[in-house]
């Protein structure tokens, strides 16, 4: 049950058919008091009437009351299909003349002759409904009435009763029952446009994430389809980065890939040691670049909030940061002769942002300057608290990135003309990419005015 | 026979170079577009071996500008895109053979000599004159059947004197296929390597002959 008031069909009955049932029962219950009603009226009368017939055989014999039943009359009386009958006669006092006693006498205090009432009561343990009537004896004073009762149980009055509430009843509820069953069907039918359109969802290949159209379906479901397409646009978009990201990567990996198998194939056939040597040399270092750009491939994965999760911020203190990272790059910084120097801000600089994802832009930063730095050239990073802005730069002593290629270093895989470096094209793009997940700027420029160097700089 | 080979990745690059060095071709290489044309536009090679991912100019676009001077030059293509529309739109801008990275190094050894060959030798395998036999599969020389010790110069000096047999070749010329850039070049020297094929020659009937002023020709036997 618990689980077709989930179903709209399960719904609609639900809704539809607890009400009309509610409604059925106090029909039903009203109906039965007023057939009830009506019941009393008609036998009230007749009741009545065999109060008048048995009054007319009241007579005064010899200043005596009398009354004269013949047993035709009497039989009449006792004799009902469903009802014990009583009857009964009193004097102008009270006394009982003939009949059953006990019957209870009308609640009336004013006594008028042939004024009829009705009243119910109780009898050998049943009860009762009583007709009764004052009348005045012929030669009598006006004074002196006579009450004649008679009295029936109430049998035939409830089956009476019965029978006119059951007749109304009964079609009724065949009503309700077909409006259950109407409701069963329409919304069985109403339901298969929203069939037809699981049907083409389902029936969609996992690659096809083109808008469902709508004109099939009813037009209240319109909302939840553009909601769905809604959805499958911006799942489209995410599926095409995604792939484009695939396909540059493993392009970008072919070409180091390349550079393995010719060298390894030149290695196998030369026989001097000198040349084996160099191809080994060429060897570990495509094998390096490789390593180093699938490295950077997963980070940028991680940094790009389309590919999972989005960074998980929390405060990092940047100074401590970028000083630690920096250590790191010494060794490297140190085999090019380069001095790499770090400079602190000295109020705290502290942001809320992944500390992982910072590392490996400061990381990118410093590895992209220290290798495109002449032997013996200066690297600096960089913290600096300004107002509400902390910024962490980092400065070389490079050749400098000419003014109209500025823009597109950010781009993936882009690499700047000339450059001999085993670059990937993809340390600046990480950089952008993990600047831009903390909504941060970056910006670009050279150290001096004449050009050269390169100062990286990205404002929090 | 000479190659110009265009791919920014310097290991591959190396790799390349020094194979096709090892068979005895002169090489020459660039790195990126700009320099690949430039290079085009001034000499004439065998064959350009050309990566499509380029920096400054993209490879396809040297490849146009190529065919808008009308050169011949057969053109490898060496690239990562291996899209159906990627190698359709390569042969069909007049590259010749696309290869895609990575590569068997014999492979694209076989395609160069392929390449070589038939916009060289008008397809055939074998340069014959009289008793001299060049397979240009295995780029060896040899005499009646035994095979010649040749050095890759005197090689390159045969091979394009077996070409332009009966015709005069200029030293210019030999250089131009012999040296690759940063090569020293040097007229003595082809001298000298002309000087000792004549040498090995002699057996065989042929005979090179120095056209004062002009060069060398290789005389068919027939004409003796």
């Amino acid at each position: 049950m618990k689980n077709s008031n989930r179903t709209l069909r399960g719904q609609l009955l639900f809704w539809l058919l607890i009400p009309l049932l509610l409604l059925w029962l106090v029909s039903g219950i009203i109906s039965y008091f007023i057939a009830l009603n009506f019941a009393n009226v008609a036998y009230d009368r007749s009741l009545l009437d065999n109060a008048r017939a048995l009054a007319q055989q009241v007579r005064v014999v010899n200043g005596k009351i009398a009354v004269n039943l013949p047993p035709a009359a009497k039989e009449i009386l006792q004799s009902d299909e469903h009802d014990k009958i009583y009857y009964e006669v009193r004097g102008p006092s009270g006394e009982f003349i003939i009949g059953n006693s006990g019957l209870p006498s009308p609640p009336m205090e004013q006594r008028i002759a042939g004024q009829a009432s009705y009243s119910d009561g109780v009898l050998h343990g049943e009860k009762i409904r009583v007709a009764s009537v004052y009348l005045v004896l012929n030669g009598t004073h006006a004074k002196n009435l006579v009450l004649v009762q008679v009295a029936e149980t109430l049998i035939k009055r409830k089956i009476l009763a019965q029978d006119i509430l059951s007749s109304t009843i009964l079609p009724q509820l065949l009503l309700i029952i077909l409006a259950g069953v109407t409701v069963w069907f329409g919304v069985g039918r109403g339901l298969s446009s929203l069939q037809r359109l699981q049907r083409a969802i389902r029936n969609r290949s996992h690659r096809d994430l083109s808008p469902v159209a709508e004109a099939s379906a009813p037009k209240e479901v319109y909302p939840l389809i553009h909601a769905i397409n809604d959805l499958m646009a911006r799942l489209a978009k995410v599926l095409a980065a995604q792939q484009r990201f695939i396909a540059d990567a493993a392009h970008q990996l072919r070409t180091p890939l390349a550079g393995l198998k010719t060298q390894t194939e030149i290695a196998l056939r030369e026989t001097e040691f000198d040349q084996v040597r160099h191809a080994l040399k060429q060897i570990a270092r495509s094998a390096e670049q490789a390593t180093r750009l699938a490295n950077q491939l997963l980070t940028l994965a991680r940094a790009e909030p389309e590919f999972g999760k989005p960074p998980s911020l929390k405060p990092v203190d940047l100074n401590s940061l970028v000083k630690e990272t920096a250590g790191e790059w010494v060794p490297e910084a140190l085999k090019k002769n380069i001095d790499l120097g770090f400079e602190g801000s000295p109020t705290p600089a502290v942001i809320k942002g992944d500390i992982f994802l910072l590392r490996q832009m400061v990381g990118n930063l410093l590895d992209n300057a220290i290798r495109y730095t002449a032997e013996g050239g200066l690297v600096t990073a960089r913290v600096t608290v300004d107002g509400n802005h902390t910024m962490v730069s980092v400065d070389d002593t490079g050749p400098g990135i000419p003014a109209q290629e500025r823009e597109r270093v950010f781009e993936r895989f882009y690499r700047v003309l000339g450059s001999k470096s085993d670059g990937s094209g993809l340390g600046l793009a990480i950089v952008h990419e993990i600047a831009s997940s903390h909504h941060a700027e970056v910006s670009l420029e050279p150290i001096d005015n004449l050009g050269t160097g390169t100062s990286v700089r990205i404002r929090f | 026979m000479k190659i110009l080979i265009v791919e920014d990745d310097p290991v591959l690059l190396d790799g390349l170079t020094r194979s096709l060095r090892r068979s005895a071709y002169a090489v020459d290489c660039v790195r990126n577009g700009s320099e690949a044309d430039h290079a085009l536009a001034i000499q004439n090679y065998s064959l350009v071996i050309l990566d499509l991912g380029l920096p400054v100019i993209d490879g396809l676009e040297v490849l146009r500008r190529l065919r808008l001077r009308k050169t011949r030059t057969p053109v490898l293509i060496l690239t990562a895109r291996d899209a159906l529309e990627d190698r359709v739109n390569g042969l069909d801008l007049g590259a010749d053979d696309y290869l895609t990275k990575p590569f068997d190094l014999p492979e694209l050894e076989a395609r160069v000599r392929a390449l070589i060959r038939r916009s060289e030798y008008d397809g055939s395998v074998d340069l014959v004159l009289g008793a001299l036999c060049f397979n240009t599969t295995d780029r060896s020389a040899s005499l009646n059947g035994q095979p010649l010790e040749l050095s890759a110069r005197e090689l390159g000096v045969l091979e394009i004197l077996l070409m332009r047999a009966g015709r005069v070749v200029s030293k210019e010329q030999l250089t131009e296929h012999l040296y690759g850039w940063g090569d020293e070049v040097s007229y003595n020297a082809i001298e000298v390597y002309v000087h000792r094929l004549r040498k090995k020659l002699e057996e065989a009937g042929a005979q090179i002959r120095t056209i004062r002023g002009l060069g060398y020709l290789l005389e068919k036997p027939s004409e003796k």
